[in-house]
């Protein structure tokens, strides 16, 4: 109740157009006036694939709140994309870069229970990790 | 964040109109510029982006967010994401199919 309170408190937003964006295989049509063609530049459109970079917001485990953003590379091989937290140098894989966030969120979630079970045990690299990895994410009460 | 699984038609390209997208959006406040976009699976190649503005009044209340969309231009079957963004962070995703549809074929009428 109380979100549909919130949500018609918002009624007044106005979605705006969204932008549609041509398949990188559709013709990009150019049109010739004879009469006044001295000079014609034609600028191709750039294909837009996957994002090399993205901040995550969220992690696939219930337990666990991102707190602050995780700064995300994404490479691909082959047909699995690898998402990678490159300062902890963690990874997850899969055939998308969702997938492969998904699979990385499983990997941080398992990487924080089993640094705070050994936490008066780490050595300086690892508290390092555990560190970096409190200071995004933490585990829900 | 919510759309319908699966869309059926018998040929591509086609533009698909009235898909809803619904999100709940819990622990944040204050204001955001929120992002969807849909892309084709395939190759995350973008087909669609819209952004918006919007203020999250309560921070203990959830933020529901509806969007309506109409003349989707699909141009192959498979799976297309939405992925939402908030403030460029990105915070959720929603899946659906387009599968070709078989029509029946036709025939003389027995009867």
């Amino acid at each position: 109740m109380a979100a549909m309170q919130q949500y018609l408190e918002n009624l007044y937003l106005e979605q705006p157009k969204p932008k549609f964006i041509p398949s990188p295989n559709s013709p990009q049509a150019v049109v010739f006036h004879e009469k006044n063609l001295q000079r014609i530049r034609v600028q191709l459109r750039a294909r837009e694939g996957r994002p090399k970079h993205i901040l995550l917001g969220t992690i696939n485990h219930c337990d666990f709140r991102v707190v602050k953003p995780i700064p995300v590379h994404l490479d691909v091989r082959g047909n699995t994309v690898i998402a990678s937290w490159r300062k902890i140098d963690e990874f997850g894989t899969g055939a998308s870069s969702s997938l492969a966030c998904d699979d990385l969120g499983h990997t941080i979630a398992e990487l924080y229970l089993s640094l705070k079970a050994d936490e008066p045990r780490l050595g300086p690299d690892l508290a390092r990790v555990w560190g970096e990895l409190k200071e995004h994410v933490m585990q829900r009460p | 964040m919510g759309v319908f699984e699966k869309v059926n038609s018998p040929r591509v390209p086609f533009l698909l109109n009235n898909l809803g997208l619904y999100a709940k959006l819990v622990e944040g406040s204050g204001p955001y510029e929120m992002k969807v976009r849909l892309v084709n699976l395939k190759d995350e190649s973008p087909v669609m982006e819209i952004k918006m503005q919007l203020e999250w009044l309560k921070p203990g209340d959830p933020l529901e967010l509806g969007m309506n969309f109409a003349g989707i231009p699909v141009n192959e079957f498979g799976t297309y994401e939405f992925q939402l963004y908030a403030n460029d962070i990105f915070v959720g995703r929603a899946l659906f199919r387009v599968d070709k549809l078989q029509l029946p074929a036709s025939g003389p009428v027995r009867g």
